[in-house]
């Protein structure tokens, strides 16, 4: 063998350890491989738990807060029944590792540069796959839509991956009615001994809970195991014929709950265990229960709820409401056609095409140079080119697709007179870009400018607003539909009599799949209810129920219609579902109040909705306002008639 | 002559090949080898790093158990025969076998559990055993007692685990690393022990790793204070391992998992969460109780 031969051989072994070398390194793409199929080694610890399920009242070794108590003690299972977007709802993050389903993990792989940038993780009963991004993303806005297994970015520390997720809907922290708030997060640490897969659990929830929940669970590999789907299509469930066709909302009322110490009585445990709280996590409390008697039988408990977590509408009730910045205008895109304009007073929905801008609702005045900056940027989104037949496709191609018209607002369309979600119409309106159907001031028949329904305009015009901000058009029947397809879609108003006033309109993008609620729906906030100008607890319930059946879920309850709340993040249906099972507990809890000859000092003082308000009362003053308004929208019999025609007959 | 000049440049020509194809193979395999194994050969002719100089993280301090899981069987000393799936759990649907994957004869001793006997024959101590007392509401106080030897003492029953790590062996021994402690009688806490599992790699995830913590030579034991049983057979294995949240808390999380030929149908796994305490004002040193 001559030596060039043999320097080609050693050059070419030196070249494969090089190869070699580099493979292993790019390959070493993640520290350990976590994909597959994974059984769960089910109930090995929490069998009761995790198999049959907590029993009523067992709030053991939960850190939860009074106001979370409150909230689970008036949970009756029998809701699941009813509420259809309930009914399907999958495990939610922070909890779905601890249910029956086994779990397939995938790896999400970069095609290009063929790195690992996601597992994704799919269980039977999810709704579609979860992410986990390892690719060093961004999270999404405040205002993105939730989900139940919420947006999830990891990172792997050594050789545990820890997953943070945000975004996550409400749902349980236990099957038994402990809600996790739709502002908890969840921390995983996800370690690998093989065969064996170690989910650590932490949830984080400023609204229930006053510390983290830890939990764990541990998967074996299950190569080639199936994991089923769950095709899960709620019923309406009624066993009592006088309430088919009726929604309601099974629930107890404080201290009606007569299955809250079965638990205590079944497992022989003094009360002050089961009903949980951080302090029963530790060691200590070891001495505390053996310090007290379990219950000798079954009784019916009247429950005290007084910490920290009761007080947060007391705290913040004589605040001054922090003055409207408008620093956070904020475009996002919700499905098709429409975008949500937030940060502007109340939410606008935007729908963008080529037949131009329709706006539903204006935001407030003072942000309406930010909403129209905002409106040129998300209108020169990129269009896709027309065929030409010129002989010269290229020039009248290009330059067509490269150069564009300035962009146009053809329509408001008011969904209430409230300030924050009209004032900004007459700088809107008065604005360069603000070209609509017909002329302004012209034929109202042959115009559509500014739209809502008629009591809205009453309203303003009652309110002296300046003739360019009041609407131009208005509907009075259940339903307005534009009179032509607005980029590419049909358009429905449809009217919310006595709902949070008496002009509530909800703005329908047929083909897109979005609805616009105004104030009738709002994600973390009580709803306005202003029973001087015609709102009603029942009305808003009625809307609500509407607005429920109208969303279409794609799959457990989430996504399909999407939903732009008056105020907060992007929503779906479940949302609305919660918030309509809300307004029905407060309304009956009030009406039992009432029917206790309890009067409005006393309501309030009672607080029938403090288990909410960690979640709905953190603006100063709404909750009492709210009350107020429940109160008196139940006792004040013809006082919405009463608004309406006094109104009328001005 | 041309004969052997020719047999004699064979002979350094294969001389030569040889050469360069054992250079090519040592360079192959030094390109090839992960850097984490080239790291190892390294470390035979570095000084060997200390079981202490080498942990990914520092488990010494007070920590605190966390109880949020099985709470009414950890917290309260569960009705006999309560597998976990309540007292009246026999006959359910599901759960009804309990958390324990206990065989039939396990089951059957468990339900015969006597608290009075076993306080009378002097143990109550029983569930303080190495696979038992992780899970009973407690503190640990973990130190270094040496460089090759990790202390955990633990107020419930006021017992002691000890880790050892495998020591370099003594001068002028064979080289293998050794453990340290004869295996001598049974014992409530066993022969524990203990290594470092460090992938390493690069990126985010070259730090970290965990410390696993193999167990046997136990005296037999109770997994639960209510009698549930194990053998002396069983084989603990363990991972502890370490993380700090954004909050500021530090948990000690680990698996542990127990193998008992005798007792359970298959590997019972849990995980338990210690929390990590400033100092030692929660530490309160108990007596076994069998009740």
């Amino acid at each position: 063998m001559n030596k060039v031969v043999l320097f080609r051989i050693a050059g070419g072994l030196l070249l494969a350890g090089a190869s070699l070398r580099l493979a292993y390194a790019q390959g070493q793409n993640s520290p350990t491989d976590l994909s597959g199929e994974w059984r769960r080694l089910t109930n090995h610890e929490d069998a009761h738990e995790r198999g049959p399920g907590p029993d009523p009242g067992e709030y053991w070794g939960l850190p939860l807060n009074d106001a979370e108590r409150m909230r689970a003690d008036a949970y009756n299972g029998e809701v699941l029944s009813t509420n259809l977007y309930l009914q399907c709802r999958p495990h939610p993050t922070g909890y779905q590792q601890l249910g029956p389903d086994q779990m397939r993990i995938e790896k999400e792989i970069d095609t290009i540069n063929r790195q690992l940038i996601a597992y994704r993780i799919l269980f039977q009963r999810t709704p579609g796959d979860r992410m986990i991004w390892l690719d060093g993303r961004d999270r999404p806005s405040a205002n993105a839509a939730h989900s139940w297994e919420g947006y999830s970015l990891g990172k792997w520390d050594g050789d545990t991956l820890t997953i943070a997720t945000t975004h996550l809907k409400e749902s349980f922290i236990r099957r038994n009615g402990v809600q996790g708030s739709f502002r908890r997060t969840v921390t995983e640490h996800v370690s690998l001994d093989e065969p064996y897969l170690t989910w650590v659990l932490i949830v984080n929830d400023p609204d229930y809970l006053t510390e983290p929940l830890i939990r764990s669970v541990t998967f074996v590999r299950a190569p080639n195991l199936q994991i089923p789907v769950y095709p899960c299509s709620p019923q309406q469930e009624e066993y009592r014929p006088e309430d088919v066709g009726k929604y309601r909302v099974p629930f107890y009322l404080t201290g009606a709950n007569p299955y809250l110490t079965e638990v205590a009585f079944k497992y022989k445990t003094p009360l002050v265990g089961v009903r949980g709280g951080a302090e029963s996590m530790y060691p200590e409390f070891v001495a505390k229960i053996k310090s007290e008697t379990a219950p000798p039988q079954q009784f019916t408990l009247k429950p005290v709820y007084n910490d920290d977590s009761t007080r947060i509408a007391e705290r913040i009730a004589n605040q001054a409401a922090p003055a409207p910045t408008y620093d956070k205008v904020e475009t996002l895109h919700v499905k098709g056609n429409i975008f949500l304009l937030s940060g502007a007073g109340a939410n606008i929905a935007l729908s963008v095409g080529g037949d131009g801008v329709v706006m539903v609702d204006a935001g407030a005045a003072q942000a309406s140079d930010k909403v129209l900056k905002a409106i040129k940027e998300v209108a020169r989104l990129p269009k896709p080119a027309t065929v030409s037949n010129s002989a010269s496709p290229y020039a009248d191609v290009w330059q067509s697709t490269h150069s564009e018209a300035p962009p146009v607002i053809r329509m408001i369309i008011d969904t209430s007179a409230a300030a924050d979600h009209v004032s900004g119409n007459g700088n809107i309106a008065g604005s360069p870009i603000f070209h609509p159907i017909g002329v302004e001031g012209g034929d109202q028949a042959a115009s559509e400018v500014i739209l809502s329904h008629e009591n809205v305009q009453q309203t303003l015009i009652a309110a002296k607003v300046p003739v360019r901000a009041q609407p131009t058009n208005t509907y009075f029947s259940e339903r307005y539909r534009l009179h032509r397809y607005f980029n590419n879609e049909g358009v429905e108003i449809q009217y919310m009599p006595h709902a949070v006033t008496d002009g509530d309109s909800v703005v329908w993008f047929r083909g897109s799949d979005v609805i616009a609620t105004g104030d009738i729906f709002n994600s973390d906030m009580y709803p306005p209810l202003d029973i001087d100008h015609g709102g009603s607890i029942q009305g808003l319930i009625d809307a609500l129920e509407k607005l429920a059946d109208l969303c279409f879920p794609e799959y457990m309850g989430q996504g399909g219609t999407l939903v732009v709340p008056g105020h907060g993040w992007i929503s779906d249906g479940s949302e609305v579902g919660y918030y309509r099972d809300m307004m029905i507990v407060v309304r009956d809890r009030v009406q039992d109040m009432i029917d206790k000859k309890m009067t409005l000092a006393q309501v309030k003082a009672a607080k029938p909705t403090m288990d909410y308000d960690p979640l709905f009362g953190r603006q100063p003053g709404a909750t009492g306002k709210f009350v107020e308004a429940v109160y008196r929208s139940l006792t004040e019999k013809g006082a919405t008639e009463k608004s309406v025609t006094e109104k009328k007959g001005k | 002559m041309t004969f052997f000049t020719s047999q004699v440049t064979s002979k350094n020509t294969k001389q030569r090949t040889a050469t360069l194809l054992s250079i090519a193979s040592v360079a192959l395999l030094a390109f090839a080898l992960p850097s984490n194994i080239q790291a190892q050969g390294r470390a035979k002719t570095a000084p060997p790093q200390t079981a202490k100089a080498a942990a990914p993280f520092d488990p010494s301090g007070y920590w605190t158990s966390i109880i949020t899981e099985d709470w009414h069987v950890r917290m309260l000393v569960a009705p006999k025969g309560d597998f976990g799936s309540g007292p009246d759990a026999e006959g359910l649907p599901f759960g009804g076998q309990g958390s324990i994957p206990y065989t039939r004869e396990a089951a059957r001793l468990a339900r015969a559990w006597d608290p009075a006997k076993d306080e009378a024959e002097g143990n109550q101590c029983k569930a303080y055993g190495a696979a038992g007392i992780m899970r009973l509401p407690g503190h640990l106080h973990i130190a270094w007692t040496d460089d090759y030897t990790l202390k955990m003492d633990i107020d419930a029953g006021t017992q002691s685990r000890v880790f050892h790590f495998k020591r370099p062996a003594p001068t002028g021994q064979a080289a293998t690393a050794v453990a340290p402690e004869p295996v001598g009688e049974p014992s409530l806490q066993g022969n524990s022990i203990a290594e470092w599992v460090i992938l390493g790699g690069r990126g985010d995830w070259s730090r970290g790793g965990n410390l696993k913590v193999v167990t046997t030579n136990l005296k037999p034991g109770y997994f639960w204070k209510n009698g549930m049983v194990y053998s002396g057979r069983l084989t603990l294995t363990e991972h502890f391992r370490y993380q700090k949240e954004p909050n500021g808390d530090e948990w000690l999380n680990f698996s542990q998992m127990a193998e008992d030929p005798q007792y359970l149908t298959e590997p019972w796994i849990i995980t338990y969460h210690y929390k990590k305490l400033p100092d030692a004002a929660k530490w309160n040193p108990t007596a076994c109780t069998a009740r």
